[in-house]
Formats: C-alpha cells, structure tokens, sequence
C-alpha cells in the first residue's frame, strides 16, 4: 500500500468516526427521544464535555451564573460541595474551592473555527449561515417526504451527487459576490470520498487537526446530520448501509475548500493558519474552569442523590404482599406513570401497581385497518418479530371489505382535494367556490370545539367505527382487501406461550396473580403540536401504548396461552383477568378497553377498578396542576383546564411530559411504594429473587435502562445547549420535508431536540440537567457481570454518563466509583 | 351632536377599535411587566370590537346607514378636510367583520401562545395597536385620516415583524419590508393630494359624485393619481419581486403570519376597492394592475411549487393569491375581489394557525399504490370534461357570460381548477377510476355550483358599490386577456408533465432558480444590509446563547 492510499483509508477511519459521533434524528411522526451525546460515549463524561466545548463553545454544564443561582437558593449546599469533591478526588476542600469560586471569571469559550468563520470574522458577510442555509435547502428538497410538488430531480442519486448537480445550476454564491464557483467545481472529484480528501488536501489540514475539525463540520449542518444518521440507524437495523451522513460531511467540507479558494487573500491564509494552529495547540488539563464546572455540576447531582437517599433509605425490601392483591396494574416505566401509581395506590392500597417498559414485551408492528403499510411499535433498538393487523371486532368479514374500501375511497378523495386546494393552477378557483367554509371551521377550532385536522388513525373511518376496531392476536391472512400486501399478521399459537413468558418473567409476575391484571400503556392528547409524538410511549416507537397494551392483555387471556404457560411453570389461575387501558397524560384520565367483552364474574371488579381510577386521576391531576400554573384553582377547574390544553390549538405546553426526570430505580414496588418520587423516577419492576440467571437484569440494563439515559440525555442537552441539541422557540416552529422535521422560523438548520417551551415555564426551567441515577436491587456480582458483558452499558457506567446504585438485602445504597469498586453512600 | 339612530351603525364603526388602542397606547406602558394584564385585556379588546362589527353588520342590514363626523379639520392648500368619520357601506361593514373575526381569533391563539416569552406583553401591545389602527383604516371615510392608519398600521406591523430583535433575519425582513412601506406611503399621500386637488373632496365617498359629471378619459392630474395608487398596492401586496420579506416573517410568531397573511396584506386591494370610482376609468391602470398580478401568479405559484417547509409555501400562496386580486381589479371584477379576500383571509388564517397539523397528514395509514401515468392527453380530456360542466353550472346560474371578456377569462380559470381536480382521476390507472372520476365530476359540478352562486350573491350585494369597470377594449388588453389564459394552462400543463420533464437539464436549471427565489430576495438583502448599516435601528444581532439566557433572566 502506498502511501497515499494509507493517507486516503486514515482519513476515511476518521470520517467514520466523526459520522458515529452524531447522534440519530428521529422524524416527527416517531418523534422518540435520542441521546444527542449517543456517539460521545466511549469518551469519559468529563471528557465529552472538553471535547465538546473546544468545539462547539458549550460544554456539558449550564453557565456559571445557574449554579450561583442554586446556591442561593439553596438548592446546592456546603456538604454537597464537600461529597462531590471527595467523589471527583479534587484536593481543594469546601471553603478554598468556595474562594476559587469568588475569583474565577469563566472565560467566554471559543468555538472551533471553520473556513466559513474565519472568512466570515474578515469580511463581515456571514458566510458561516450562508452555507448553512445553502445546505440546509438542498437536503431539504432531496430528503422532502412530500411537501413540495415540484420533487427536486436529483433523488436517485447520491445526496453527494444529487449536490453536484445542484450545485452546478446554483446562482447564489454568484449573488454573494463568489464568482467562478461554477469553474471551480470542476476540480471536485465525483465520489464523497474522494471530494473529502481533496477538500482537506485544499485546506491543507494537519492530520492533527482532522479529528476535530470533520466533527465540527458535521456539528455545524448537526440537525440534518442526525437526520442522515438517523437513514443510516434505520438501514442498519435493516442489514443494510446508509451513507448519506458521509455525503453531507463531504458537502460541507466542499464549502468550505470551495470559499477558500475563490475568496483567497494572504490575509485569509494567515487567518486560517493561525485558526488551525489554535486546533492542534494541546490542551491543558489542569484549567480551573474545568474543575469548577465540574465540581458544581456534581454537587448539583449530589444534592438530588442525598434527598433521593433519604427517601428511599428504610423502605421495606422484598417483603412480599400480604395475601392476594385485587388488582394488579403494569404501567410504563415512564416517569409520569410514578405520580399516577403513586395515587392509584393510595386511593386503593389493594391495588398493586408495577412498571415495565410500555410495549409490554411484545415486539411487533402494527399494521392499521386497511393500511398496506406496518409502522414499527416498540422499542427504537429493536426489530419488529410479529405483526398485528387492525380489525373490525365483529367477524363479519363483507362489513369490514366494505368499511376497508370506504376508507381508501374517502382518503384518495382527501387526497385529490388537498391537491386541488394546494396546486398551483387550482388553488385560486378553489378559494373563490370553497374558501369561505373555513370561516365555521376557523372559528371551531379556536374555540376548540373540533380538531384542525382529523386524528390519523381515525382517517377516513366514520363515527364509531374507530371503537370497533382492534388489534387481533389470531394469526392468519386479514380479510382479503385488507392484506393488499400485507401478510400474515397475529402471533401463531405454537409462539405465544413463549412470548407470554417472555413477558411475564421479566415483568416478574410468576405467581400471585390477582383476580384483574391491567396493562395500562399511556399516550398523550394535543391538537396542532408537531412535536406531538415526543409526548407519547417511546417504547411504543413514539406512539401511544393503546395497542400494545391490548395485545398482551389478548394473548394472556388466550386459554392455549395459558395452557402453554404452565409446562414454562407459569399457572395463571383461571380466575385471572387480564384488560388493556390507556393513561392519557395530558389529562391523567384512564380509559379501559373492551369492557364489553368483561366476563360476568368479574364485572363487579371492573365498576370498582372505574371508580379508583377516576379518583386515582383526580389526584394526580391536583398534584401536577402546581406545575402548570393553575395548582390553586378549585379541583373541577383543574380538570376542566387540562381538558382544554388537549384541544387547544395555540397551546404550546400542555403537559411537562418527562421534565425533571432523574432517576431510574429497578427494584420490587415495595421499596419504593408510598415514596414521594415526584415523577421524577422511571420504575421498572425487578425482584432478583425470581431471576435466576439474571437474565431480566441484563434485559433491564440493556434495554429500559438505556432508553432512560437517552430521554435523561435529550433533556440534559436540550437544557444545556438548546442551540445546538434543543429546537429552540416552538413559536417560530416551521414543519420542513413534510413531517421531518422543524426548523425555528424562515430556514437554517433542521432542528433536534425539545422546544425551549418543553422545558422551560417563563419564569424558570423545569428540568435540571443532572445525569440519570440509577438504582437498582441485585447483587453487585450480578450488576458487574452485565456492565462487563455489554459494551454499551459499560460506557455508561465507566465513562460516568450515568451514575449507578446498587440497594442491597437491608435497603443500603451502595455507589459504585469510578475505580469500579463499590462504596456505602 | 344629537344621535340619530340612523347613525348607530356609523358610530359602533368608530367606536370599536378604541379599546384596542388603549390597550395598545396606555395599558402597553411597560407591557412586559405585567404580561397577564395585557394578554386578557387584548382579547377582551378584540372580542368588544368583534361584537361592534357583527352589531354594525346588523344595524347596517336594518338600514341604519346614516353618517357623522366627528372632528373636522380644514387643511390649508385646497387639501379638504381631515375628518373623522365612517364610511357606511356594504365594504367597509363587512370588512369590518372579517377584520375583526381574524382579529379576535389571531388574540385568542396569541393568548396562550406567547405564554411565559419574555416579552409577551409587548407582543401584545402591538398586536392590540396594529389590529385596532388596521380597523380604523378600514372604516375611515377621509382619505387622510385613511392615510394615518394606513402608515400607523404598518409601522406597528413592523413591532411585530421584527419582534425577536436577536433574530438577524426577522430584523432584515422587517426593514425590508420597512423601505418598501415607506415608498407605498409617499406614493400614496401624492396619489391623495392630486385626488384633492383635482375633485376638490377628502372624502371617498365625494369622488364618485365629483366624478360623475365628467365623461371620457380622466383628467392628466387623476391619471397620475391612479398610476400612484397602483404602485402603492403593488408595493402594498408584496408583490414579485418585492415579496422577499413576506416569504421571510415566520421569523414571527405564527400569530403575526396569521394576521398578516389574512388581513394586511390585502391593504392595497382594499385601497382599489375604495377607490373603484377613479380605477374603473383608467383604462391603463387596469392592465398595469393585470400584468403585475399575472407575474405574481406565475413566479410565486412556481416557487411555491418547490418550498419544502409549509409556512414557506403558505406564504408564496399568499404572495399568488393576492396577485390573483390585483389581477381581478384590473378586470374590473371588483365584487369578485372581495369575495377573494374574505375568502382567503379566513381560509389563510386558518392554515398558518393550524400549520403545526401537517405532520398528522404523514401519519394517516398508508394506502395500496396505484399507478399513475400523467400525459398531456389526460390534461387535454380533463379540459374537455371540466368544460362542459362549468359552461353547464353558468347555464343554470344565468350567469351572463359571451357580453364580457374579464368573464370568459375567469371561466376559463375555474375550468383549469376543475380539470386539476379530474386529472387526479384521470392520471390513475384503469382500475378504480372509473367511480372515481364520477365522483369528481359530481364534485366539480358542486364546485362550479358554489362559485357562480357565490358570484352572484356578491354582485347583488355589492355590485352597486362596486360596478365593474367599463370594458376595456384594443389589442393589447386582448393579448393580456391572452396572458392570463396562457399562464393558468401553462401552470396546470407544467404539473401535469412535471414527472416527464423534471429530469431534462432545462427544468432542472428551472427548478435549481425556482427553488433560489430567483435570487431577487438575495439581491434586496444584500441591498437593505448595505443601506442599513449606516442607520441601524435595531440592536445588532447578539449570540443565540444570549438570545436563550435572556429567557431565563
């Protein structure tokens, strides 16, 4: 090998690298949430935070003057700070560090500098934006999911190619006073590869510098490079390769050698030089600033980790339950779930309630009454195993051909009437004959008496028709219209025993079954929201939890099910009785299904579950109304405004979804039942004792556990650094590609993460940026075997991205250091 | 001053838009300190001008149209009278109400929209200020009190424009659009004082009687004056290629968009309208007005084509569809345009308040594909089926149509509409098609119904006050009749083809401009940054992270 093909593949590992550090971007109808530091943690947290504000300008911490204001608030003490240096191993003691404290001004970072910023800094045209904007449209119309009708003509081929010929046609650079890019495109070689090695040739980048500076590129388009990771997440998932984030890397570094040579000056190559070598310098470690960030943002972790301690230290273990519970209820482990259980438990202390991850074990995707197309419904790190059709609940198989092709016919005709209102050619006959309907419907929705646009799953249905259908476990062919090519869909009889095991054993739920079992999944409710499926069940793929829900509960009352069952060693008695609801968490109303198919012995139990669960919602309901300004308002207000936010069009919070979130705790209910958790704390039911390989502690930590890092780390980034992994003011929210995603006003770049308005109320931030706790109640030997097993999970522990418990037998917590040894906290 | 009841509707005209502006001038002191003061007080301002409306609509019904004056000032230089008065008519009532509809709706969504900005009591403050001086506008029957809130509208429009200070761009659109105002304004006070010289009125409803004694063509000072007032709606309307800044406001909250796209831009078609006397006699004016509203149409409805975020393509909708307006005031279609701006307004409004929705319609299930092949063919059958059925529906409405010219052209338009709306049939494959088609045709006929109906509701009410202009006649007015037809079916050829020819490099270089906006807007942009930098009067843009800290403070 010569050596520059060795130059060529060195550059190519790096690239790789810098495309693995940006994080996936969902699209907004799976709008699930993503660790925006996903491809930073094989670096030390402490690390990442140097990494990224050598970078970027904003590390991992808030400002300083956040911190001063928690201590004054109180909310940072003196013995917080003296724990959290003795945990960071930091030499100074309390009151040296506080003088350190008092002197240290922190000095503004300075961001990595591309071509773009230094042209920018000598010209005064801003040329950093320029190029965003340029490659922001571009990407736009190649990726558009069907907004524009005039489809840009370069989709078959290459984002990198389609940019070449673009780019071509282009006139603005020209416009901007850029003459001969036309020319200068010429030297571009045809293939990404070859056009990221010439540009860093052109650039004449020290390979020191590389690493950083391909990571800032990307960092620099980041909304639109997470949205071509997230084609490569998908393609992966799929046994196959995606390398559009390479192209558009390509695309910016092409920018960036382009503008250097059409706007070449000596002054410009004095600049860039000086800018490169400011790269290269070595850091110095040794940086108070540094330590101070660090030392206050542990103390500020600490001060919840101590009241979190308190309030779990006492609470009896794995005492078991006296006598046979009424009704048993699995919830999400979602936060939100907390405060609802906790209520639900308290209205009825007969009531055992656990927490399991939403999609209830069953890994499928759902294929909607005449759709052709299943949408994944379960966990983003997971393929689908089987597919559930949507059917009509009577067999009449005429009745539901009939409603199948009415739903077609009525969404075509939509169809064609969007066209017709939208087209260019039509749209102004259309407003002279129709326009004036939308003065009623104007005035119906503000005053949200109906919804802008029908609900997407009741397209096309007429009324009451939606209530009929359901999700169906047999397995077969759906009836013939249905199944244009849909396949078999339902879980065959020869799987479900295992599949109900699957479920049950790590939801733990082996014996005792009560006489009613409710899986409840949860969804939210808003009109007009385009980050609406944010709200919703992320274990469900960003959609509510209704069907998943209702699967279980199918398959456990099926009797071959529970035959099956018992030669696993699973006997459900015969008086058990599975049902399926919903918790909406907008209005934290609970809504059974099926409660026709109820059999008679056990309808006295559901009209009592009904009524604890409207008193279980109205609890909640009183203690989340604090949160949203109207805490002193009387009870049937509270509901009657919750109600409202559902159906308010111009409502940009209505609810805090999973703010505040900060702790994931896997341990029996009874550790933590009658514990004020502030739903803060995702659940997750977990008794050791019952895991006999621990199998279901290595699901937990590979599974639920990383889920909940990556929601604790979309919030932690979208407090921190709104900029860059937040979406910023949702008011200026403009939907770009069709449903791709948001960008904050006229353009820019595609926009990741929550709206400042998700996290902040006016007056103060409802999200504190802490790392996730974790506790969980194993043995330690067992929580090291699984952290040593999977290389995902280690990161995260080694690396102090999260910061893991561990309760033994008496209800201690234990830490476990840096140095991987565990410590009584 | 004795009230008569006659002068009830006059008086709930004048009346309505004052609390507005005493929310807007005395409350909105220090607006930001006391948020929920300001956002309770704009909506019941707006709501108590929406029942003055809908009271002045009805009073106006049962007759009661009689009009007072106020306060009279007589101006030096044979200039007239300012005066405050309202112009009772059957236009200004039901713009009122329109306005006022839009007004109260656009209050109630920034209600709880702009919960906990920073600055959301300015917001507001000025959305109460532009809304209630736009009104005054509206009703005012002195063309120099009209003047006032002509430019006070606009100057409050630009609070709201450039509302997020930090942002960069939402400061350049404002000044963009600042610059260009500010030019509509003095064209329009010219316009205003030949007008008064000339007719010796300040009043519009003096010039159709002044004007009535005079036959032929208009006096050189009057030819001037209209010229003047079709550069001050042009400017006005946005209008290609000065549509840059109204493509570039979702730099505002989504309310401003709403309110602009569905009321203020109509400002220069509703200067038009009330100057019908004066435009329905020159000729030429009329066809300036068709060409400039026809270059719109066809620039902006192509650019729309090929926006790929929804407030982007909801705004070069609006850029069309105003032109489409101006275009109908150079037809003399007068009744026609205000049935297109109250229309579109609440059809407008409607869609920037509900934008956040798009996403829902990628959520729908997926449907079986069907094939589809588009050829000119079908374009051509889809023109001969719509045909009939519109020259049908004129038929039975006893729509006259051979005697006028303007008329066939806009026949001719909802021809083209309706065969969009086949060919979504047509293009499908043999299966299915059939029932489908059938159901467009029928859905066509009820489209057609609507449309002719709706004309001839609109000319009976106000055909009186607005009489459409005398038919203009010559070769160039034909050809630019000609124009209009060959632009829509050119539009509607082009989407029908688009699949075949997308990838000849012609209409790819077509698409990368259309895409550019042409690059006019670049062009202005670099214009007004290098004239403003002398003058800044905003604050320079400071970092986004400040624009983030400032929420918190």
């Amino acid at each position: 090998m010569n050596v520059v093909e060795t130059y060529e593949s060195q550059v190519m590992d790096k690239v790789e690298a810098a495309c693995q550090h940006i994080a996936p971007l969902w699209p907004l109808k799976n709008f699930v949430a993503v660790n925006p530091y996903f491809g930073l943690s094989n670096q030390p947290f402490w690390q990442a935070h140097e990494t990224l504000e050598r970078i970027t300008g904003t590390g991992l911490c808030m400002p300083r003057a956040y911190y001063h204001e928690q201590i004054a608030r109180g909310r940072i003490t003196r013995s917080d700070l003296a724990a959290a240096l003795q945990q960071l191993g930091i030499l100074w003691d309390v009151s040296s560090f506080e003088q350190v404290l008092a002197r240290d001004t922190p000095a503004s970072a300075t961001p990595l500098n591309l071509v773009t910023n230094v042209l920018g800094g000598l010209d005064g045209e801003d040329w950093s934006n320029f190029v965003v904007e340029r490659i922001s449209r571009y990407c736009a119309a190649y990726f558009d999911e069907g907004q524009a009708l005039w489809s840009m003509p370069w989709r078959d081929t290459s984002l990198y190619s389609g940019w070449l010929a673009f780019t071509c046609f282009d006139k603005s650079p020209r416009m901007m006073g850029v003459r001969g890019m036309r020319h200068a495109m010429a030297a571009l070689p045809d293939t990404a590869q070859g056009a990221i090695v010439w540009a860093l040739r052109e650039l004449d980048m020290p390979p020191a510098a590389i690493d950083d500076y391909l990571y800032a590129a990307l960092l620099s388009i980041g909304g639109w490079a997470g949205w071509t990771r997230y084609l490569r997440w998908q393609a992966e998932l799929q046994g196959d390769h995606d390398d559009s984030i390479r192209d558009l890397l390509a695309i910016r570094l092409a920018w960036d050698a382009l503008l250097y040579k059409l706007c070449y000056s000596e002054t410009l190559e004095t600049h860039w030089r000086q800018s490169l070598a400011a790269v290269t310098k070595p850091i110095g470690h040794t940086d108070v600033g540094f330590h101070i960030d660090a030392v206050l943002q542990t103390t500020f972790e600490v001060g919840y980790q101590r009241q979190l301690t308190m309030s779990l230290i006492g609470a009896q273990g794995a005492a078991e339950h006296k006598g046979r519970a009424d009704v048993q209820a699995v919830f999400c482990i979602d936060v939100r779930s907390e405060v609802y259980r906790r209520a639900l438990e308290t209205v009825a202390p007969r009531v055992q309630t656990l927490g399991f991850a939403g999609f209830f074990g069953i890994l499928m995707e759902y294929l909607p009454f005449g759709a052709v197309e299943a949408k994944g419904h379960l966990p983003i790190l997971f393929n689908p195993s089987y597919r559930i059709g949507e059917c009509l609940d009577s067999a009449n198989a005429w009745e539901a051909d009939k409603l199948i092709v009415q739903r077609h016919t009525r969404m075509r005709v939509a169809k064609a009437w969007k066209t017709f209102k939208t087209s260019a050619s039509s749209t102004f006959a259309f407003v002279e004959a129709v326009g004036l309907l939308s003065a009623p419907k104007l005035i119906s929705d503000s005053m949200g008496w109906t919804r802008p646009v029908s609900l997407p799953e009741r397209m096309g249905l007429s009324v009451g028709v939606h209530e009929r259908l359901g999700p169906v476990l047999t397995h077969g062919e759906l009836g013939s219209k249905a199944c244009v090519n849909g396949g078999l869909t339902g879980i065959p009889e020869t799987d479900r025993p295992s599949v109900a095991e699957f479920v049950l054993r790590n939801m733990g739920m082996v014996r005792d079954f009560a006489r009613l079992v409710l899986f409840v999944g949860h969804g939210s409710t808003t009109v007009n929201n385009p980050q609406a499926t944010g709200l919703d069940c992320g274990a469900c793929g960003g959609q509510s939890g209704e069907v998943s829900a209702r699967i279980a509960a199918a398959l456990l009352n099926d009797p071959l099910t529970r035959r099956g069952l018992v030669a696993n060693g699973i006997e459900i008695p015969a008086d058990t009785y599975f049902m399926a609801g919903l918790h909406d968490t907008t209005t934290d109303e609970v809504q059974l299904f099926n409660t026709d198919d109820v059999p008679s012995s056990h309808t006295a139990d559901v009209t009592k579950m009904h009524r604890w669960l409207a008193t279980a919602g109205q609890i909640t309901r009183m203690e989340r109304a604090t949160f949203l300004g109207i805490g002193d308002v009387p009870i049937p207000t509270i509901h009657a405004d919750m109600r409202r936010r559902t159906r308010d069009w111009a409502q940009v919070r209505p609810e805090w979804a999973l703010a505040g979130n900060a702790a994931f705790i896997a341990a029996p209910r009874s550790r933590t039942v009658h514990r004020d958790l502030a739903g803060r704390a995702f659940l997750h039911e977990y008794n050791w004792h019952n895991d006999a390989h621990f199998d279901t502690l290595q699901l937990i930590m590979t599974a639920p556990m990383i889920v909940a890092n990556w929601i604790n780390m979309q919030y932690y980034g979208s407090v921190v650094d709104n900029h860059r992994f937040g979406s910023g003011n949702k008011v200026l929210h403009n939907v770009v590609g069709g449903s791709i995603g948001v960008l904050e006003g006229n353009g820019g770049d595609l926009r990741a993460g929550l709206a400042l308005q998700s996290l902040h109320d006016g007056a103060r931030w409802m999200h504190e940026p802490m790392r996730l706790n974790v506790i969980i109640e194993a043995p330690q030997r067992a929580i090291d075997d699984v952290i040593a097993r999977h290389n995902r999970v280690r990161e995260l522990v080694d690396n102090a991205w999260i910061h893991l418990f561990q309760i033994d037998e008496d209800g201690n917590m234990n830490r476990r250091g840096i140095d991987k040894q565990w410590r009584r906290n | 001053m004795p009230v008569h009841p006659s002068m009830i509707t006059s008086s709930l005209m004048l009346i309505l838009p004052w609390p507005l502006f005493v929310v807007g001038l005395v409350v909105g002191i220090g607006a930001d300190r006391h948020a929920r003061l300001m956002r309770a007080l704009t909506m019941g301002a707006s709501w108590f001008a929406l029942v003055c409306a809908i009271l002045a609509a009805v009073t106006y019904g049962v007759g009661m149209t009689h009009s007072t004056t106020y306060i009279l000032v007589h101006l030096p230089e044979r200039l007239g009278v300012l005066a405050v008065n309202a112009d009772v008519n059957s236009l200004t009532v039901l713009l009122l109400l329109l306005v006022a509809l839009v007004g109260m709706v656009v209050a109630r969504y920034a209600y709880t929209y702009l919960v906990g900005d920073t600055h959301e009591g300015r917001f507001h403050r000025w959305l109460s200020f532009t809304l209630g001086s736009f009104l005054m506008m509206i009703s005012s029957g002195n063309m120099w009190v009209f003047l006032i809130f002509w430019i006070v509208t606009s100057l409050c429009l630009h609070k709201l424009l450039a509302f997020y200070r930090e942002r960069p761009v939402a400061v350049l659109a404002a000044r963009k659009k600042y610059l260009l105002h500010r030019i509509a304004d003095a064209s329009l006070l010219v316009a205003f004082v030949l007008i008064a010289h000339t007719l010796h009125t300040s009043q519009f409803a003096g010039i159709g009687p002044a004007l009535a004694g005079t036959h032929g063509s208009l006096s050189e000072p009057l030819q001037i004056a209209s010229g003047l007032l079709v550069v001050s709606a042009v400017l006005k309307s946005a209008q290609f290629p000065f549509h840059g800044w109204l493509i570039q406001v979702m730099e505002a909250p989504t309310p401003v968009s709403a309110l602009l796209h569905a009321g203020i831009i109509y400002t220069g078609a509703f200067l038009i309208l009330r100057m019908v006397p004066i435009m329905s006699r020159a000729m030429w004016t009329g066809d300036a007005l068709i060409v400039m509203g026809l270059v719109s149409i066809a620039a902006a409805s192509l650019m729309m084509m090929t926006t790929t975020n929804i407030k982007g393509s909801l705004a070069y909708s609006t850029c069309a569809q105003v032109g489409f307006m101006l275009m109908e005031c150079g037809l003399g279609l007068y009744s026609l345009v205000l049935l297109h701006i109250v229309s579109h307004s609440v059809y407008k409004a409607h869609a920037f308040l509900s934008s956040g929705s798009v996403v829902d319609h990628f959520r729908v299930p997926a449907l079986p594909t069907v094939p589809r092949a588009a050829t000119m063919g079908k374009a051509i059958a889809s023109l001969i089926i719509a045909a009939p059925v519109v020259i049908g529906m004129r038929l039975v409405f006893g729509v006259p149509w051979l005697q006028q010219t303007p008329l066939i052209v806009m026949g001719i338009i909802l021809t083209v509409a309706i065969s969009h709306l086949l060919l979504q049939a047509l293009n499908m494959g043999k299966i299915g098609m059939k029932g489908f088609l059938w159901m467009m045709i029928s859905l066509s006929a009820l489209i057609s119904a609507a449309y002719f109906g709706l004309d001839i509701l609109f000319t009976t009410i106000f055909g009186a006050m607005l009489s459409p202009a005398q038919g203009s006649a010559g070769v160039v007015h034909d050809g630019i009749l000609g124009a209009i037809i060959f632009v829509f079916v050119g539009l509607l050829v082009v989407q029908q083809m688009l699949p075949r020819i997308l990838h000849h490099p012609f209409w790819q270089a077509i698409y990368v401009h259309l895409y550019n906006d042409l690059y006019i807007d670049m062009f202005f942009t670099r214009l007004v940054r290098k004239f403003g930098q002398g003058n800044v009067a905003e604050p320079l843009p400071a970092t986004r992270e400040d624009d983030l800290w400032e929420v918190i403070s």
